[in-house]
């Protein structure tokens, strides 16, 4: 169970799922295309024939952005004001979407099915919206708490107490990366909460929550360790966005040509981190819940398993059945022990999938 | 010999009367309002327990029966006052007695011994209020003769407010004082700036967009403050001992100002440095020292800035303020030697709000401490002056583009943010720039005062050359420094020095100007609406020749390519009411450029060209010269558009949904 080895392995599996993470990428491209589109043709109609629109090449023109929306900024404004709306809808989108994705991961090794894709989005639609509201409320509770409590702490509720900024800087150094880090934690078992409740196929939310939740405790080190090494690659993603944009600019038509194919890979890679975080934990998931199974040859040989849970099978049925993960430790048998199957694991006692 | 010594004689003589020659008539200002002020700073009330003396001149031919004054602080006694029933937002009411302010004159006695105190009476000589506490008037029992002085005594108290409308406390120990004494209002004699057929007391009340207009004087002012307080005040200091009480006094002389503005706080820091004579302290505290920098080298800017190009800053200290966070009700705000910016903290370094604010402050020092004008009727005169200033300078020292933002990609200037202050108005018709303040009750204050003013004398010197706008500057400033100018005075000097560098090449005098810009509300709005290049055509039809009718077809020119003949037009529309004369620049397709000139005052207009070459494009005003147009964007047009700017700016769209759309994968 190497965290290494999972995070990679989430990253395989994406690019396994090429078809779906180039249709979900198109989804929000085409999506966007809707605001972009509309604003082009607004500057087009207004400002599309003035000399001063030269001024925008090389760089920002204040002058002649704010005359552009003091004459358009109606059009404009309820152009991204669609944006506004378009957000929660697409969230809406992707949590139905969610179901598909964790279940096209789950079935690997077998190939993208557009049928299972759909299938799953619909399937799971309604239990994976109420997890999103229970995550809403957690991230909420969460955030109210740290800053509230941070708030309290240091202006006891009150903004007239204030008598030196500095301090609300120093509380905001502890108090960001402290909810940054939770926040993290919990969107993080949401994903484990998502690829347990495919894998179960349970409606209770909640309990599939919780035993996540103690699953990612358990392994803390390795399943955030994970989370984290997916969160620096899209942080890493957006130094080297900001990197080339800064160095190639958009002052010629060769330029933006450049610029609009990074930014066109930056948002698919982008996505694409997402879809390695879900890789990653349905992976992971399946190392725990495999490495905890006393179950036979065969009964391992008829299990809906990934690849390498296949192969480190045929490694357990060596004469020597030692755990094969470098680093399943004795902790790791003693927590299976102890909570056992029925406690996180997809499979019963007799080794039945749930 | 004899005659040597006679010669010498005389020449002491004249020594001695020189020297002898009375204070005033050799000062910067005529110091008609001269007060001596004792205080005492109670910080458990927050209450001020005042003595004042204040000398006053008739300087005008009248007998002055009565003396007003303006009781500022009452603006702040309850929600009944015009201040407060304005509307005005300036935060939260306060919801406790101590939060609130005001002002009583104790006992006022003249020099005779006469206690005027009972004949104060509260007047609202701009509206129907009688709940107003803000002006009063102390009917004399002796008349004050032409050209005589005459001292009065008052006591008074002052309840300082929580900090609104830049005065008051805040927190335990912050204090800004400002606004806090009975001060004579200015008598205005006939003839003196809109006081046309007899004298009178300009007085007004405090309103919510207005602020200041007074006499001239010197000011000695005893502030007797706990041992621990720093205290910055107008002036220079003059003493400070210790008292018994745990108190201290603190002695101050401010000569040829104004006002009189004071601060205590006991956590201030103060740090010094010196432009030429002038001492400068910058009072600040200790978590924004890191940033007095950006003061004193913006204050130092200005003042290289003003001296060069409007005239010399001629007091010997200025003090800036540099507010605590939970006093930032006391930013940027102007007092005769003595200013405050706003608080220091860092948010970015391309953020230049304590450049800017600190600028801006300064350029009040010249108009209106030193060029008195009224600025409660004409705001213009020293907001929309200080917001020229203010703009020039910024522009100069950092950046024509970047002196107010400059972070990340996005930046802006100065200048173009007063300008689009003005221009981005929902109604920049709402009134016009020489509204007195109170009368802005729809709103439009501050954009029409400060912005649409900034960007007409942007506009003059545009048209005019800063050259001349320097000499416009510097002769008003010259002309009208310690003296109360009106805008006439102004528009006098326009005149005057147009005329002597440019002749009559913008008409008679500028009035047909001003009309639009100060006492109108027109809007400039020209329009280049299309330009067209067509090939000349021979007549065709039915022709009366040698009394036969002959008949001309068309004729297909097409293989005649070298010698055609284009008609080529370009339309030109005002879409505004505001009329200026205009340039325009059109471009032939053999690179040629053509200038030519149009007064601009027809709805419509056309050039009609008859040439080989087709236009390119052509460009209403390409030095954006008349500044106040209010779309630059629609001044031009081009038949070989470049879409590179369109696709640059929808493809960063594109990016930035895309990313708020993925943002919402941190939901789930």
């Amino acid at each position: 169970m190497n965290p290494i080895s999972i995070f990679f392995k989430g990253i395989w599996d994406t690019f396994r799922l090429f078809r779906m993470w180039l249709m979900l990428f198109l989804l929000i491209f085409v999506l966007a295309a809707t605001v972009a589109i509309p604003f082009a043709n607004v500057m087009q109609q207004t400002i599309g024939n003035s000399l001063e629109l030269n001024k925008l090449l090389p760089e920002y023109d204040h002058t002649v952005w704010s005359d552009f929306t003091n004459v358009s900024g109606g059009e404009v404004y309820s152009i991204f004001g669609q944006n506004l709306w378009m957000a929660p809808l697409f969230l809406l989108l992707y949590i139905f979407l969610s179901g598909g994705m964790v279940k096209s991961f789950d079935a690997i090794p077998e190939s993208f099915s557009f049928q299972r894709f759909w299938s799953a989005s619909t399937y799971y639609f309604w239990r994976f919206f109420r997890l999103f509201a229970w995550l809403l409320l957690f991230q909420g509770v969460l955030a109210a708490v740290i800053y509230g409590g941070a708030y309290w702490a240091t202006l006891d509720f009150d903004l007239s107490n204030l008598r030196d900024e500095t301090i609300l800087f120093n509380a905001a150094k502890i108090a960001i990366p402290v909810h940054l880090f939770l926040a993290t934690i919990i969107a993080m078992i949401g994903d484990y909460t998502k690829v347990r409740m495919v894998k179960n196929d349970t409606y209770f939310v909640l309990r599939e929550f919780l035993r996540s939740t103690g699953m990612c405790f358990r392994y803390f080190f390795r399943t955030y360790f994970v989370y984290l090494l997916d969160i620096a690659l899209l942080v890493g993603l957006y130094f080297l966005y900001l990197f080339l944009a800064e160095n190639i600019g958009m002052a010629s038509t060769m330029a933006i040509l450049t610029m609009i194919g990074i930014q066109t890979l930056t948002m698919f890679f982008r996505l694409g981190t997402r879809l390695f975080a879900l890789g990653s934990a349905n992976a992971m998931y399946d190392k725990v819940a495999q490495a905890s199974l006393p179950v036979s040859e065969e009964e391992q040989a008829s299990l809906p398993v990934s690849e390498e849970i296949v192969e480190t099978t045929s490694i357990a049925s060596e004469p020597e059945p030692e755990p094969e993960e470098e680093d399943f430790d004795e902790e790791d048998q003693d927590f299976n022990e102890r909570e056992h199957i029925t406690d996180w694991s997809p499979y019963s006692r007799d080794g039945e999938k749930l | 010999m004899k005659h040597t010594l006679i010669s010498t004689l005389a020449f002491l003589y004249g020594i001695l009367v020189f020297a002898q020659t009375p204070a005033w008539e050799t000062n910067l200002s005529p110091r008609i309002a001269n007060y001596d002020i004792s205080v005492k700073l109670d910080t458990a009330k927050k209450t001020l327990t005042c003595k004042e003396r204040l000398n006053w001149r008739n300087d005008s031919p009248d007998f002055i029966t009565e003396l007003q004054f303006h009781l500022y602080l009452n603006a702040f006694k309850n929600t009944n006052s015009t201040f407060l029933r304005s509307g005005a937002r300036f935060g939260r009411l306060p919801d406790d007695e101590m939060g609130w302010g005001w002002v009583d004159i104790v006992k006022i006695i003249d020099e005779k011994g006469n206690d005027l105190t009972d004949r104060i009476e509260f007047i609202h000589p701009d509206d129907d209020n009688e709940d107003d506490q803000t002006v009063v008037r102390v009917a004399l029992k002796e008349p004050i003769k032409p050209g005589a002085s005459a001292n009065f005594d008052i006591d008074f108290v002052s309840k300082l407010p929580r900090i609104i409308a830049r005065t008051g406390f805040a927190g335990d120990h912050y204090y800004f004082v400002v606004q806090w004494f009975p001060k004579i209002g200015v008598y205005e004699e006939a003839g003196e700036r809109y006081s046309v057929d007899e004298g009178k007391w300009n007085c007004h009340q405090f309103h919510s967009n207005t602020e200041f207009y007074a006499d001239f004087g010197v000011y000695n002012v005893d502030l007797t403050v706990p041992k621990g307080f720093v205290v910055g005040a107008s002036g220079v200091l003059q003493n400070e001992k210790d008292n018994e009480d745990g108190t201290k006094t603190v002695s101050y002389r401010a000569e040829d100002v104004i006002d009189f503005a004071w601060t205590a706080n006991p956590d201030f820091k103060v740090i010094e440095d010196k432009w030429n004579q002038v001492d400068i302290k910058l009072m600040i505290e200790a978590e924004h020292e890191h940033n007095a920098d950006k003061y004193i080298s913006s204050l130092k800017n200005s003042m290289e800035y003003l001296a060069k190009h409007v005239g010399d800053y001629p007091y010997s200290t200025l003090t800036m303020i540099a507010p605590p966070i939970y006093g930032i009700g006391s930013s940027g705000m102007e007092y005769p030697t003595l200013i405050t910016t706003v608080p220091g903290f860092t948010i970015h370094e391309g953020i230049r709000q304590i450049e800017t604010v600190t600028v801006h402050e300064f350029v009040h020092q010249y108009f209106m401490q030193m060029v008195a004008s009224n600025e409660q009727e004409e705001a213009w005169l020293d907001e929309g002056f200080t917001t020229y200033f203010e703009n020039r300078i910024m522009d100069h020292y950092y950046g024509e583009k970047t002196s107010t933002t400059d972070v990340g990609g996005y930046h802006t200037g100065d200048k173009e943010d007063s300008r689009l202050r003005y221009t981005g108005m929902k109604n920049p018709r709402i009134a016009p720039c020489a509204t007195p303040g109170w009368e802005f009750k729809f709103g439009g204050y501050g954009d029409i005062a400060y912005g649409k003013t900034g960007a007409w004398l942007e506009m003059l010197a545009r048209m005019v050359g800063t050259t001349t706008m320097d000499n416009i500057m510097k002769t008003y400033f010259e002309r009208w420094k310690f003296r109360h100018p009106c805008g006439t005075d102004f528009i006098d000097v326009v005149n005057e020095v147009v005329a002597k560098e440019h002749g009559d090449k913008f008409g008679d005098d500028m009035n047909w100007f001003f009309d639009q810009v100060l006492y109108g509300t027109q809007v400039c709005d020209y329009k280049l609406a299309s330009i067209s290049n067509r090939t000349q055509k021979e007549p065709v039809g039915v022709f009366d020749k040698d009394g036969d009718k002959e008949w001309a077809e068309e004729v297909d020119q097409a293989s005649e390519e070298e010698d055609k003949i284009y008609e080529s037009r370009v339309t030109i529309q005002r879409l505004g009411d505001m009329t200026m004369p205009q340039e325009i620049l059109v471009k032939f397709d053999n690179g040629e450029e053509v200038r030519e000139f149009w007064n601009g005052r027809s709805r419509n207009y056309e050039l009609r060209y008859e040439r080989p070459e087709k236009i390119v494009w052509a460009h209403i005003d390409p030095e954006q010269k008349i500044y106040m147009d209010i779309n630059f964007n629609n001044n031009s047009i081009t038949r070989e558009p470049d879409k590179a700017p369109i696709h640059k700016w929808a493809s960063k769209v594109l990016f930035w949904v895309q990313n708020v759309l993925q943002s919402m994968f941190f939901f789930f």
